[in-house]
């Protein structure tokens, strides 16, 4: 069971009997937080489907008008920055502070160029008239026919925009999660014996990650087969 | 004098920067109370205009933002947060033996969130309103309505969050925090019904957070989802509103059932009859509840075979609620029965909860509902059970828990004729609307034909004596305060972990955390009995002998 | 405290296989599947959730009450999924000119007169909504 100095920790809270009863909570209760995002988000990928279905045609030219190879190495800097992540929970499970620290900015960073690439797809979106709105303007070109039904295409765009825009949001909040988690690493609050902040920060950025590892095919990735 | 969660801190700062489960308890009883009276204005208000066939008193774009009101005020203010915020934060920790809740920090959060979406509701109001009906049906919310909507799905947004906060800190907490030899099933049945209502909130509230935030996106940036201009279908704003908002009902009624549970035993003396029946039966109304949504859109152009399908799960969501009413009765029956304003609270949540789900049942039926759905027997029906059910059951366990959570008793007298005035108003408010909306009333209507006017008055006039009915406690409770007797540890002979430790209970709940030993409910064993007398007696001199050495 | 031991070596290979399956969604695009394109890019989006759930998040070395908790969330939106459609892929049957209908798709054009409106818009203005 746990030690004497484990029961009196400095980082015990006085609710909770010891840091076992304290790291179990903990993950049960970031754990449930994430249930509730995935459910955020479902609502979403539920209207997705619907009108990809409805609309498949019309969204299957629209998503050609995205980059998808600049979207699969997004998705490649985000897949590294879990990895970093997951490095840095485990450095501060070892206890080895520098690690900890390295990782977690390894992982802000690549989370920051994400973002700037994002930012650079929205610029394209709206120097080629896509944003949607009373700007809105389809065009055709190579590889991306000419459609009628215009408004159909406007909604995935709506679609897009709202989903990766949202999960931005996410990121945003990631941001500043692991800027708290690095300021708190530099002061020395984390051991092997309490990271618990460092693994709660980890699951939610993991799953950040496993949205955009959805968002990724759905939008991008309708229908990519050679047209002439 | 001993300190208790009340006196243990007496500045402004102790109060809003608290982390006692209690004292967070105490700050969102207030807050809801404010938010019911708002909302009950508003309903009394467009009570008074329906007295008349005529729309005399206000124009029709007044009647809908009135009605708005009531729905936004007592849906997201009143009836989700109250028990569980006010009675759930109170009682949980003490139940299962822990000295708070297992996130205080966010605990506090979720009051402050609370207290900001209301603001935002009293913006919406100020700005003059929202004629959309709670329900924000698009494209009329989205692009059409001229009203403060977006402030108002803005309030109800940022409310679900409060929502889920609490939810998450009772889910944890109760798997992580029981006291040794709290098993599962020990736990008050009070404890199962909070546990199933929060997994609905967490897997619920998210879905409305989206809608809510799409239907705002919309109307700001003028383009969305359900936009039908861009071929978007305005139905499927309903059927993920109605995803939530079907098991919300459940999240307004669950914990009141939770409170039945432990007022009938002390009312009756008795342990709750099929103890795994209603505990397993609040899991099972938590998902089923969630596979029942389209049957508040029967009649709006969704496929019939999915209508089919909605109506039929309909019909089994009803048999875990009437499993608990059977429990409940078997309870009673045979039972050492008290008559005091607790058991009125009790037999009355157990008649006109018993109407309204069976009248949901009609509303099940398709081909009923074809005739029903928008008048006003779907207005009865599901007053039956916010009402009737859920409110009953929270002004039943603020009665109940009144000492407990105050050290004070109430007057029974004037508890006893609140009840009867909120049973006899209620009655009176809302029976008349089934057979109004059997005629054919339809609802949300600030005019009517002149033969429905009888039936109107009646209805008008219920209300009036209903809101008697809940404004004395206001007076009564608040009196009580200073000159209401003092409680002991255990006044009502109840059995729970909240009756063993004082009126008030200390910051940290107990003197000695407890260790769990015997069943819940543990009325019948003779032990318990012998114990209960000896404790008793034992703690009345103890605090005899204090009150004679104090100031 | 017991010793740690480090994973690196497991995180390392989960990652190359997640690159991996990244590549594959890429390539299995552009290859023409027809109605079983959008299985298989989901059913490979969820293997590398799975692996990020599993291996990244360590729900494997956790209790089962935990593991319940991270298959919550996609166990639920199945049921939204399931309920949702239950509507709209029966409503052909019971609705004329109906935009998911089969005699839509594969089509770049519009659906024909009369149905829901969704014709091609007169560009640029914000058209007051159709009558409906």
């Amino acid at each position: 069971m746990s030690s004497h100095a484990a029961i009196h920790s400095p980082h015990l809270r006085h609710q909770f009997d010891d840091l076992q009863q304290q790291r179990e909570s903990a993950a049960l209760g970031m754990w449930s937080f994430l249930v509730t995002e995935v459910m955020f988000f479902a609502g979403l990928f539920g209207a997705y489907t619907l009108y990809r279905y409805w609309y498949y045609p019309e969204w299957d030219a629209a998503s050609r008008q995205l980059d998808h190879y600049l979207g699969a190495f997004n998705t490649f800097v985000l897949l590294t920055s879990s990895l970093t992540m997951a490095f840095a929970v485990d450095a501060a499970a070892s206890g080895n502070n520098r690690a900890l620290k390295r990782n977690i900015l390894l992982t802000l960073i690549l989370g920051l160029a994400f973002v700037g690439i994002k930012i650079y797809e929205y610029y394209t979106k709206w120097e080629h008239g896509l944003v949607p709105g009373s700007h809105f303007h389809w065009h055709a070109g190579p590889g991306i026919p000419d459609i009628e039904n215009v408004r159909a295409a406007e909604l995935f765009f709506v679609f897009y925009f709202t989903m990766t825009g949202i999960h931005a949001f996410h990121m945003l909040i990631g941001f500043g999660l692991l800027i708290t988690l690095y300021i708190q690493a530099h002061l020395n609050k984390f051991s092997a014996e309490y990271y618990t902040p460092v693994e709660m920060i980890g699951l939610y950025w993991h799953l950040v990650d496993i949205l955009w590892v959805f968002l990724f095919p759905l939008l991008y990735l309708i229908d990519r087969n050679f047209v002439s | 004098m001993k300190k208790n969660y009340l006196t243990n801190g007496q500045t402004v700062a102790s109060w809003l920067l608290t982390g006692d489960h209690k004292r967070i308890a105490m700050l969102y009883l207030v807050s809801v109370t404010l938010f019911f009276l708002v909302g009950g204005v508003a309903a009394l208000m467009f009570r008074l205009e329906l007295l008349t066939p005529k729309g005399d008193m206000f124009i029709p774009e007044q009647y809908n933002r009135l009605f708005t009101l009531h729905g936004v005020m007592m849906v997201f203010f009143f009836l989700i947060p109250a028990v569980p915020a006010v009675l759930g934060n109170f009682l949980i920790p003490i139940m299962i033996g822990a000295r708070d809740l297992a996130f205080p920090k966010l605990n506090l959060a979720s009051w402050y969130i609370y207290v900001i979406a209301g603001i935002c509701a009293i913006i919406a109001l100020i700005q003059g309103g929202v004629d959309t009906g709670w329900t924000f049906y698009t494209p009329y919310s989205s692009t059409y309505s001229n009203t403060a909507v977006t402030a108002a799905v803005l309030a109800a947004f940022i409310a679900g969050f409060s929502s889920i906060l609490t939810a998450l800190n009772f889910i944890v907490t109760v798997h992580t925090m029981r006291a040794p030899g709290l098993t599962w099933f020990r736990l008050p049945l009070f404890v199962w019904a909070h546990y199933a209502t929060s997994l609905i909130i967490i897997l619920g509230t998210p879905v409305l957070a989206i809608t809510l935030l799409l239907l705002g996106l919309e109307r700001v940036c003028g383009v969305g989802i359900f936009d039908p201009r861009l071929g978007g279908d305005p139905i499927l704003f309903q059927h993920l509103f109605w995803f939530y908002s079907h098991p919300a009902v459940y999240i307004m009624v669950l914990p009141a059932m939770g409170v039945i549970s432990e007022m009938v035993a002390c009312a009756a003396q008795k342990k709750v009859f099929g103890y795994e029946f209603v505990a397993f039966s609040s899991l099972a109304i938590a998902v089923l509840g969630f596979l029942v949504w389209g049957h508040h859109m029967f009649v709006t152009g969704q496929s019939m075979y999915a209508g089919f399908v909605f109506s039929f799960i309909s019909m089994l969501v009803a048999i875990p609620s009437a499993i608990k009413v059977f429990n409940w009765t078997a309870t009673i029956y045979k039972g050492s029965i008290v008559w005091n304003t607790v058991t009125m609270y009790v037999l009355g949540f157990l008649g006109l909860f018993t109407i309204g789900g069976l009248t949901g049942l009609f509303l099940a039926t398709i081909a009923v509902d074809v005739h029903l759905h928008d008048t006003y027997f779907v207005v009865a029906h599901f007053h039956y059970i916010m009402v009737g059910g859920s409110v009953m059951g929270y002004l039943g366990g603020i009665h109940f828990w009144w000492p407990k959570m105050t050290g004070r008793m109430f007057p029974e007298f004037f508890g006893k004729l609140s009840a009867l005035l909120v049973f006899v108003g209620f009655n009176l408010t809302f029976f008349p609307q089934f057979v109004l909306g059997y005629l054919g009333m339809p609802r949300r209507y600030h005019a009517y034909p002149d033969e429905f006017q009888m039936l109107n008055v009646l209805s008008t006039a219920g209300a009036t004596v209903l809101g008697l009915g809940y404004a004395l406690p206001l007076f009564y409770l608040i009196w009580s305060l200073k000159y209401g007797k003092k409680a002991s540890n255990n006044p009502w002979h109840a059995y729970g972990l909240e009756w063993e430790t004082s009126s008030p209970p200390p910051t940290f709940n107990f003197d000695v955390m407890p260790v769990v030993t015997r069943p819940a409910y543990d009325y019948d064993t003779e032990a318990a009995e012998q114990l209960a007398k000896v404790e008793d007696k034992a703690i009345d001199a103890i605090r005899r002998e204090h009150e004679e050495t104090a100031l | 405290m017991s010793h740690h031991e480090s994973h690196v070596a497991t995180y390392v290979s989960v990652y190359i296989a997640l690159l991996v399956l990244v590549i594959a969604t890429v390539g299995v695009a552009t290859i023409p599947l027809g109605a079983l394109a959008f299985p298989i890019a989901i059913s490979i989006a969820f293997t590398k959730a799975f692996l990020i759930i599993w291996i990244f998040m360590h729900v494997k070395n956790e209790s089962s009450l935990v593991k319940v908790f991270a298959f919550l969330g996609i166990g639920w939106m199945s049921i939204l999924f399931v309920f949702l459609f239950c509507d709209y892929f029966t409503r052909a049957q019971t609705m004329a000119d109906y935009p998911g209908a089969w005699s839509h798709r594969g089509r770049l054009s519009a659906p024909a007169e009369g149905g829901h409106g969704h014709h091609a818009d007169h560009p640029k203005s914000n058209a007051e909504g159709h009558a409906h």
